[in-house]
């Protein structure tokens, strides 16, 4: 099949959608946090291919969008100012940690898979706070001092920046988008329902799984590396363990194992977290988790299966796309 | 009569119990059947085969290749398709995303081969023509088990190794796949395990008879199997 009869056959009306919105979100939010809607968005959507379609649920997550940060960051201030090659570099960071974790963790399956990624995600935390702290910053995390323009690209104009990362984002959405209508997609949710089966038909489901692991970890890495390019800085939070934890409420609550779930899950996450902080002051923090695991309950015991599947039951009779893929 | 696979004293366990003790089998290239009660090991000797589960003695041949301890992707490459007892389906797939993707596991970037063995799929069982974009989930038990038949078949297979292909389904259905089968058994080597009795003598030209992991009883001609003496250990 030809790329452009690919490209026909996914929904495209699903991805000018997110754009859209995403072009209209910083008249009603500061433009830092339409953007952390965008790639937190995109992270989860990069977790959710290996939860949502491979039944694999990720502890390590932020490990990935962490690697991708810190890559960009740290080869922004001691490499090169190239923005396309930092970004890359930090691309090519998560894909390498996961390439090398991933025979490790996808030997086990549901509790042990999670903990051993969990253990990962530890393990380079601490890395990230000591023994490399001279060029990850520690805990005060890394600040961006040298960004090169690239072409008409001027690092310094952001609202054009922010414009540029949309249509970056569109292009991942596509991309992630082929992967799932690909044969790969097909045989990543066949391995989630019975990797016997698949191997009797004649595929690796390791090899399934792994790829489909460095194809999350491409996309989580990216969505770091542009993000910390965007912010000019990466927050030692970006790679910290319980970073996972929100990575999972927001596939969760937008709908698992949905192309649109996620960014429905970070824009009620992080819309919810900027006002409650806008109507309780700094000290919400206090209150702020517990109020998104009330948040959760609800939406777990009210709209089961996330709120993109709740949506997308009140305007079927419009929009009449599968939730699935 | 050639030999298509060829299995010399196998045994398996599940950890300290022994299911086959040393199986000695020989599969022609007409259909061989595999008959025994409940437990017998019948379906665990199918899945060794397959290579979904190790043996802990024992050699598998086919045609003079050594498959014994082969991983199940590379056995099914090499044209062993099994189709388990379950009627299993990916449910989130549809019927046609699962003939795709038996076709691309065993005809590989062949584009016009896949379409052309999938439109002899659904000449083959066309009920599957109607239920092509239908989740498998939606499926009934006889659609589910024609979609495995069809993905076993695509490309060269070498053995197709059913396992109670008729178990639960309605009489039509069990003499339409019995026709399949007929059809099918002068083409394709076969390992049926099955308790219809008909269809067995109908098909096979060989039956070996297993009870508690051993092989108690072989029907070894034609003949011998439409005389039906292994039908009296059922």
């Amino acid at each position: 099949m030809s790329f452009a009869k690919k490209i026909m056959k996914i929904d495209l009306p699903q991805i000018a959608g997110v754009a859209a919105f995403f072009c209209i979100l910083p008249f009603f939010l500061p433009r830092t946090l339409s953007i952390q809607v965008l790639f937190y968005g995109l992270l989860a959507l990069a977790f959710d291919i290996m939860y949502g379609y491979g039944h694999l649920l990720s502890f390590g997550h932020a490990l990935l969008f962490g690697a991708g940060a810190y890559g960009a960051a740290i080869s922004f201030n001691f490499l090169t100012g190239n923005p396309i090659a930092s970004i890359s570099v930090g691309i090519a960071f998560a894909v390498v940690i996961a390439a090398l974790i991933g025979p490790i963790a996808l030997r086990k399956r549901d509790p042990y898979f999670s903990l051993v990624l969990m253990a990962f995600n530890v393990f380079f935390y601490q890395l990230f706070v000591a023994p490399l702290a001279p060029w990850t910053g520690s805990d005060m995390g890394l600040t961006i001092t040298k960004i090169e323009s690239f072409g008409i690209l001027n690092f310094s104009n952001k609202t054009f920046l922010y414009y540029t990362m949309i249509l970056l984002s569109i292009v991942l959405m596509i991309l992630t988008k082929l992967f799932m209508k690909s044969r790969f997609g097909a045989l990543l949710v066949a391995t989630s329902e019975s990797e016997r089966k698949v191997e009797s038909l004649g595929y690796s489901s390791f090899r399934v799984k792994y790829y489909s692991l460095l194809f999350s970890a491409f996309l989580s890495g990216i969505s770091g590396a542009l993000f910390a390019t965007f912010l000019g800085y990466s927050g030692i939070d970006f790679v910290s363990p319980t970073f996972n934890i929100m990575i999972v409420f927001i596939a969760l609550i937008g709908g698992s194992g949905t192309f649109l779930g996620p960014f429905i899950g970070s824009f009620i996450y992080l819309a919810l977290s900027y006002s409650l902080t806008v109507v309780l002051g700094w000290h919400s923090s206090v209150y702020l988790d517990g109020i998104i695991g009330l948040v959760i309950i609800i939406v777990m015991l009210r709209f089961r299966g996330g709120l993109y599947r709740y949506l997308y039951k009140v305007v079927k009779d419009v929009y009449v796309s599968e939730p699935i893929r | 009569m050639s030999e298509v696979l060829k299995i010399s004293n196998l045994s398996f366990s599940y950890g300290e119990a022994q299911v086959l003790f040393s199986i000695n089998i020989s599969v022609g290239e007409l259909a061989t059947g595999i008959v025994g009660r409940n437990g017998a090991g019948k379906t665990t000797l199918l899945k060794t085969i397959a290579g979904l589960e190790k043996p802990s003695s024992g050699k598998i041949l086919l045609e003079g290749g050594d498959i014994t301890n082969m991983p199940p992707w590379d056995i099914a490459k090499l044209g062993i398709s099994y189709v388990p007892q379950d009627k299993g389906v990916f449910s989130s797939l549809t019927a046609y995303e699962h003939l795709l993707m038996a076709a691309n596991a065993k005809l590989g970037k062949d584009q016009t081969r896949k379409d052309e063995e999938i439109q002899r799929a659904m000449e083959y069982f066309p009920g599957l023509r109607k239920v092509k974009d239908s989740r498998a989930s939606n499926l009934s038990g006889g659609e589910r088990q024609m979609l495995n038949i069809a993905m076993a078949l695509f490309g060269s297979t070498r053995l197709l190794m059913l396992d109670e292909p008729t178990e639960g389904l309605a009489p039509a259905l069990t003499r339409t796949f019995g026709e399949v089968l007929k059809d099918k058994e002068r083409e394709i080597p076969m390992m049926l395990v099955e308790q219809n009795v008909p269809l067995l003598r109908d098909v096979c030209e060989r039956v070996y008879v297993l009870e508690e992991g051993r092989i108690v009883h072989e029907d070894a001609s034609k003949d011998e199997v439409r005389n039906g003496g292994f039908a009296r250990f059922l």
